[in-house]
């Protein structure tokens, strides 16, 4: 029956894991899947006698890690590729067949229950705890900000592949001042509002006219002489 | 066992025991709330945030010690209260960047598990640490949760690092107790374990020795502690399995780990010969002959490059040794950064209390290893590596055996751990319950963590803060990330690209980059941005490295590099620098003839100095 219920919870998580729910239920099915059912079914070979519970959740954590280190260095050995069908279907494969070479072996089916006795305040106070470090976590996440939100606007010229080039501004934090864009090649200059916001990104292209040294580009912000931004393209000397 | 415990009997509040387990726990987490907000009043530049972090670690830390010592815990008491030590000390790394990989072992790593997941292939060149490819442990396993489970890579690599941690406190204190036999030596030698100065930050780190050291851990807990039924040769197979993990996770622990289960072995075979009564473990002999061939095997078979990584540094540290001892150089000064930033006093002496305590501590236990242990071989083996700890200390005096040593204490403390756990715990609990005893136990474990902290980590690294040059995850800011994401949108991934450190960095792992690594001599990166003119010496280096990109950062002009150089190491050898980058070594790019200004966002500009290969 517990070699059963172990099966139907393997391919539960399976069929989970493969599904298009979100990446929190997702996880819950895959932490067992990697993390556990591995190790618990290969430790049941390596030490069936063992009643020792402390020893038993290592066995499980170490063979279980061991198990997802080693396996694409298997699957690169075989050729195929390392993706989720890849981890689902080895995790799957090494599980099953640990659990039944134990029942063909004659193993026991189960560890002996840990006597697990927890008072009520005793528990109140770990959901208290965890609360609190939750708490500290969810400060330092809220506070840290995410690393993807750059302030300084970029400039860019690079060459297109038929000969013009690609000129382009993002912003990603509202400027106090128009920004304008002027374009500057020794026969023509031209003059580009750039359209003002964050996130935005204006972008055009520039013929490259034969004899022309040098097509520069500048940005300015409102009325200011310098300008804040500056690239440049060189026609080849050779 | 006993349940409930004595010290919960004593304490007992309206009949029933008092949960003082639960209650550290609680208490660890108001620490950790604590640290937390000494990390957010760190980002906001606050001058009491160090002291915050301080008193914050000490509190987390030492209540743990003062129960493991004075009370009389049951066995899984013990095992909860150090597991949420070992969780809660990797919390608190772990909110320093909460939202993103940040130091510059956790970027190197990003990007091979960032390559293995694009490609679905393993063993892909990284430009950023060669070796990584080939050890690729954490990679695999971090992949498996963000494949399984749809997470970016950051979360799902928390997720391993944290279940590691769990692992690693696990068998440190299954190994501690199947060698000594006791609850409470197992417990004090895991905490004393805790203090060494890699645990709290490095070893929390997305590193591959985060994932190695519980593994090996796993290894020397399973082969120290017997199994009761089943077939030994499964068993041994087994470890077998987990320590072939372990060599494809990191080679420096997989090595660690063979030269102890050898050491192990051999001196089984010593008590053995001498026929002492040795007590009966696992097949130590196959196990080290295992972990043998299978490091030896792979570095030669799979990851020749490793000798590379591991060689040199050996190699450069002897012969510094050398020099010292023959008075060929002056001893390096100890508690004085690359940068030339002297800590201060107390620091100083916190630092020196710190290891003079435990020098002393393991001196001390040494008496008891031998009245208690001598039948023990592998205690022997734990007390020669705890002897090896104030050796290591002496390496400090050279540059070089100062890296080295500052990478060995996660090793060396499975003696040190072991040896002073043993010394503290020879005397009963009630003779420790005085006050004298519990101030002296607060002093010298507050003094041990800080100490250890203090030495494993420089000041500008123990908390976020404003940005800095040169300065590790100090340097990784968004305006940095977004340049190097323009890079692989409009140049294309894979270019051949310069750059400084941190730079060099954000390129190769947001900008998928060939990033030129500048760890030796033949590449002087240095010279190509310092020089004032693109000389011969430039001009050959662009052509021979296929150099088509060079990144130039402003910042470099203004601001001293914090870790004492801005390109590569070899820059120490000049000395540490005293003033900024002149800026007319970056205004070349500007000047010389042929070279396109691509890339402009204020501080980094992106020049194509292709050209200059062709101009030679």
């Amino acid at each position: 029956m517990i070699f059963l219920l172990r099966v139907l919870a393997l391919l539960a998580c399976a069929l989970v894991v493969m599904s298009e729910a979100t990446p929190v239920l997702r996880l819950m099915a895959a932490i067992p899947l990697v993390f556990l059912l591995p190790g618990h079914a290969l430790a049941m070979h390596a030490i069936p006698g063992t009643a020792d519970p402390l020893m038993r959740v290592a066995w499980t954590l170490g063979l279980s890690v061991a198990v997802s280190v080693l396996l694409p260095i298997v699957t690169t050995l075989v050729g195929a590729p390392i993706d989720a069908r890849m981890w689902v279907t080895g995790l799957v494969t090494v599980t099953l067949l640990a659990e039944l070479t134990a029942r063909l072996r004659g193993l026991p089916a189960a560890w002996p229950r840990p006597a697990v006795r927890t008072s009520r305040r005793s528990l109140g106070l770990l959901v208290l705890a965890g609360t609190v470090a939750a708490g500290g976590v969810a400060l330092s996440l809220v506070n840290a900000g995410p690393r993807d939100a750059p302030t300084s606007t970029q400039l860019w010229m690079v060459p297109g592949t038929e000969g013009e080039l690609r000129i382009g501004v993002r912003q990603f934090a509202d400027g106090d001042e128009p920004l304008t864009l002027v374009l500057d090649d020794g026969s023509a200059t031209r003059e580009y509002p750039v359209p003002v916001g964050a996130g935005s990104t204006f972008e055009l292209t520039w013929p490259l006219v034969e004899g022309v040294p040098v097509v520069q580009a500048r940005l300015y912000s409102g009325d200011s002489p310098t300008p804040i931004r500056e690239v440049f393209h060189r026609t080849d000397p050779q | 066992m006993r349940a409930p415990s004595a010290a919960g009997r004593l304490s007992a509040i309206g009949g029933a025991p008092f949960p003082w387990v639960p209650a550290l726990a609680l208490q660890m987490s108001l620490a950790f709330l604590l640290v937390s907000q000494a990390n957010v009043a760190a980002r906001a530049a606050q001058p009491w945030a160090e002291s915050l972090f301080w008193v914050a670690l000490a509190l987390l830390y030492v209540p743990v010690v003062l129960a493991l010592l004075l009370g009389r815990l049951t066995r899984s008491e013990t095992v909860l209260l150090i597991v949420i030590l070992g969780m809660a000390m990797f919390l608190c790394e772990m909110v320093s960047y909460p939202t993103a990989a940040a130091s510059f072992d956790e970027l190197l790593h990003t990007r091979t598990a960032a390559d293995i997941m694009e490609s679905g292939r393993l063993f892909g060149p990284n430009p950023l640490l060669p070796v990584s490819p080939y050890y690729p442990g954490l990679e695999n396993v971090t992949l498996a949760v963000a494949s399984l489970s749809g997470l970016e890579l950051w979360p799902a690599g928390i997720v391993v690092l944290g279940i590691a941690r769990i692992l690693l406190m696990l068998s440190l204190f299954l190994f501690f107790q199947a060698v000594s036999g006791s609850t409470r030596v197992a417990g004090l030698a895991v905490v004393v374990y805790a203090a060494n100065p890699r645990f709290f930050y490095f070893d929390a780190q997305f590193a591959y020795e985060s994932l190695a050291l519980p593994l090996a851990a796993f290894v020397l807990a399973a082969a120290a502690a017997g199994a009761r039924g089943g077939s030994r040769r499964l068993r041994v197979a087994a470890v077998l399995f987990v320590i072939m993990a372990c060599v494809v996770t990191h080679p420096v622990t997989s090595m660690m780990l063979a030269a102890f289960l050898l050491l192990w072995a051999a001196l089984a075979r010593v008590a053995q010969a001498l026929r002492r009564p040795v007590a009966r473990s696992a097949n130590i002999g196959v196990l080290a002959i295992g972990a043998v061939t299978a490091s030896v095997a792979w570095a030669v078979l799979v990851a020749p490059a490793v000798l590379d990584y591991i060689g040199p540094p050996v190699t450069r540290a002897a012969s510094q040794l050398a020099d010292l001892v023959t008075g060929q150089s002056q001893p390096r000064t100890i508690f004085e950064s690359a940068a030339g930033e002297v800590a201060p006093a107390w620091e100083r002496l916190t630092g020196l209390g710190s290891v003079a305590i435990l020098t002393a501590l393991v001196l001390l236990g040494l008496l008891v290893i031998w009245r208690r242990y001598r039948h023990v071989p592998v205690a022997w083996a734990l007390t020669g590596v705890a002897l090896v700890f104030p050796a290591a200390l002496l390496g400090r005096l050279s540059p070089i055996g100062a890296e080295i040593a500052a990478r060995t204490p996660e090793f060396l403390f499975l003696g040190v751990g072991f040896v002073v756990a043993v010394f503290l715990a020879r005397r009963p609990v009630a003779q420790l319950r005085s006050g004298r005893w519990v101030a002296v136990v607060v002093t010298a474990a507050t003094v041990v963590l800080v100490g250890g902290v203090i030495v494993g980590i420089p000041r500008w690294a123990r908390l976020p803060g404003p940005y800095l040059v040169s300065a590790d995850a100090r340097s990784i800011e968004p305006n940095g990330i977004a340049a190097a994401r323009w890079a692989r949108e409009h140049l294309g991934p894979d270019q051949r690209m310069v750059a400084d450190r941190t730079n060099r960095l954000l390129m190769g792992v947001y900008g998928h980059q060939e990033v030129i690594l500048a760890n030796n001599a033949r590449v002087d990166l240095s010279l190509f941005y310092r020089s004032f003119e693109f000389g011969d010496l430039q001009r050959r280096l662009v052509t021979e490295q296929q150099i088509r990109f060079a990144v130039v950062d402003l910042r470099l002009t203004r601001l001293l590099p914090t870790i004492g150089f801005y390109f590569q190491k070899q820059e120490l050898a000049a000395g540490t620098p005293i003033t900024p980058l002149r800026r007319e070594g970056f205004e070349k790019f500007d000047t010389e003839p042929g070279l396109d200004r691509l890339f402009d966002n204020g501080e980094i500009r992106l020049y194509d100095v292709s050209t200059l290969a062709r101009d030679r």
